[in-house]
């Protein structure tokens, strides 16, 4: 019975000790963007050699379809291209393409399949070309139930709530929160 | 084993109190969130890809701007945008103009790391400028031009997670605030991990939503109306779901900002400070102004009044679609807020608020957190 109870208190305290900590733990990213790598990618193991000329042409390619992704390296074009193939739900991606979102004639679900189909096309011509990208690590948008709360709130805000918070009780809810994580005169953590 | 003797015997009492405060720890420290993950940092080593002035890489900028994009909604009378209007006109006559800015907050940009333990906030406006507004009920008449905007307010630990904190829906010159635990409440109860944006009562406001199986644009707040104000057709569920009325929000247009950031050349005309976008909407092409204006473009007028129609009020004298008035100025809906890509920024036009991670109003002598130049620049000394 006391050996239990030796044995939970320690625990407690670890735990506690865990919930009091500033943040969550962070995994430097080790891969650069867009560079070929190793157990990550989800791919072939080895790395092709890029078709100077057809990596061009996809290149090329992406920049007209998606005008966002113009002079990004084609290693990271892929990259993103693969993170945006990973949204959970297609009908966002019809929003990437001013066509298939100002059609209003067809459904928005016939446009989604559309725009995976035109995102995927172009994928296929980077890796053609030699590229290679490691799978996307997270879904695109989800709702996390275990978020961090955050550990710090920058002056700004503190100030926007602050002239909120007279008549809006959400407002001077999240305006505590600050206030307990920012208190004043404190300096920003790791600072 | 005298150890374990004293421990059984303040474990009676310490063991709840333990549990309870590391219930408490806990509730405070992790909450459900709408999460939106980037494939790389938005902010990288030496602010490579950064073509705004504000540090952050402007493709990611892009790519975040889209994962959260809202769905957006129109209430059943609608009928004064693209996706339906009672004048028998092509689409873009009414089409909503959707655009974006990604603006840093706090100080120390520079130095942001993902692996420097810090919260790090970003403020993501979406404008909605739809060319006119057909309302005709008493009091509330329609207009040309109509410029709506939210504001989300995320943050991130490792520059690729972005949790959504709050919000700010703008409908009729008013701000409303709305908690992430909120908007997250209601996304998933609808099973989607996006905010809504409802348009309005056959008008143009923003609102969130009440809840999924109502028709309700927000709760109290939209209690101007006595309750009658509906913002989806059928519910909301249905709305999603059915795909009336509905649609995603566009996030192709980054305006960069303005100073500490830059405008962005490359979608709006940018001269001299100042910065514009002229379009054709069926009317000529005609220009509404982002930053701020004191003579005949200090309206939006939606890109339907001509220059030689604008009154030095910011009105048209030329009628279209049977309005001559034109909505609030556009440049009041943009994120001036400060940032400091160091650590302290300046308080130079920031005197009663703050700059960076530093502020520079009179309490901040007693708090000890003035910037460094709030004495010269705010007399707070």
């Amino acid at each position: 019975m006391n050996a239990k109870k030796i044995f939970i208190i320690p625990a407690l305290l670890a735990l506690a000790a865990c919930a009091g900590s500033p943040g969550p733990v962070v995994v430097p990213n080790s891969l650069t963007p867009g560079a070929p790598g190793g157990a990550a990618f989800g791919r072939a193991a080895a790395t092709p050699a890029v078709d100077a000329a057809a990596s061009a042409r996809a290149v090329r390619e992406v920049e007209t379809t998606l005008p966002s992704l113009r002079g990004v390296p084609p290693g990271q074009q892929l990259r993103t291209l693969r993170w945006m193939l990973s949204v959970g739900d297609d009908r966002r991606l019809a929003s990437l393409f001013p066509d298939l979102q100002q059609d209003t004639e067809e459904t928005l679900e016939r446009r989604g399949a559309t725009a995976r189909q035109r995102l995927e096309d172009l994928a296929d011509g980077l890796e053609r070309a030699g590229h290679q990208a490691p799978d996307p690590e997270d879904e695109v948008a989800r709702v996390d139930p275990d978020a961090p709360a955050p550990n710090y709130f920058p002056p700004s805000m503190l100030l926007d709530l602050e002239r909120l918070s007279g008549g809006d009780p959400e407002a001077a809810r999240a305006l505590e929160e600050v206030r307990r994580a920012s208190p004043r005169g404190s300096r920003p953590p790791g600072r | 084993m005298n150890g374990p003797r004293i421990l059984s015997g303040a474990g009676r009492i310490w063991i709840p109190l333990l549990a309870l405060g590391l219930g408490l720890a806990l509730s405070a420290s992790a909450e459900a969130a709408l999460t939106y993950s980037l494939s790389t940092e938005l902010k990288k080593a030496n602010c490579s890809g950064d073509s705004d002035s504000d540090c952050l890489d402007n493709a990611e900028e892009g790519n975040l701007a889209w994962a959260a994009a809202p769905w957006y909604f129109y209430d059943e009378d609608e009928d004064c945008s693209g996706w339906r209007n009672s004048f028998g006109l092509p689409a873009f006559h009414f089409a909503r103009q959707d655009f974006f800015q990604v603006r840093p907050q706090g100080g120390g940009i520079s130095n942001w790391s993902p692996t420097d333990g810090q919260a790090k906030w970003i403020r993501l406006s979406y404008f909605f400028a739809f060319p006119h507004d057909c309302r005709s009920t008493v009091g509330f008449g329609g207009h040309q031009g109509d410029s709506e905007h939210i504001k989300l307010e995320l943050y991130s630990y490792d520059l690729k997670t972005w949790y959504l904190y709050q919000a700010y829906y703008a409908h009729h010159d008013r701000d409303h605030y709305f908690s992430g635990t909120y908007l997250e409440d209601r996304a998933r109860s609808l099973g989607t991990s996006w905010i809504s944006v409802a348009a309005d009562e056959d008008s143009h406001g923003s609102w969130p939503g009440l809840s999924a199986d109502s028709t309700h644009c927000a709760g109290s707040e939209d209690d101007f109306c006595a309750s009658t104000c509906d913002c989806f057709v059928g519910t909301w569920r249905n709305a999603l779901n059915s795909g009336s009325g509905r649609e995603v929000v566009s996030a192709s247009r980054n305006i960069g900002g303005p100073w500490p950031e830059s405008w962005n050349a490359s979608v709006l005309s940018v001269s001299g400070g100042e910065a514009w976008t002229d379009m054709d909407v069926g009317h000529g092409l005609n220009r509404e102004y982002w930053t701020p204006r004191s003579d005949q473009y200090q309206k939006f007028c939606g890109w339907e009044c001509p220059a030689a129609y604008r009154k030095t009020d910011g009105t048209c004298s030329l009628s279209v679609h049977d309005r001559t008035g034109c909505s609030s100025q556009w440049s009041t809906k943009v994120d001036t807020t400060s940032f400091s890509l160091a650590t302290a920024g300046s308080c130079a036009g920031n005197c009663g608020g703050s700059s960076g991670s530093c502020f520079c109003d009179a309490a901040c002598v007693t708090y000890g957190d003035c910037c460094p130049d709030a004495c010269s620049a705010c007399g707070a000394c």
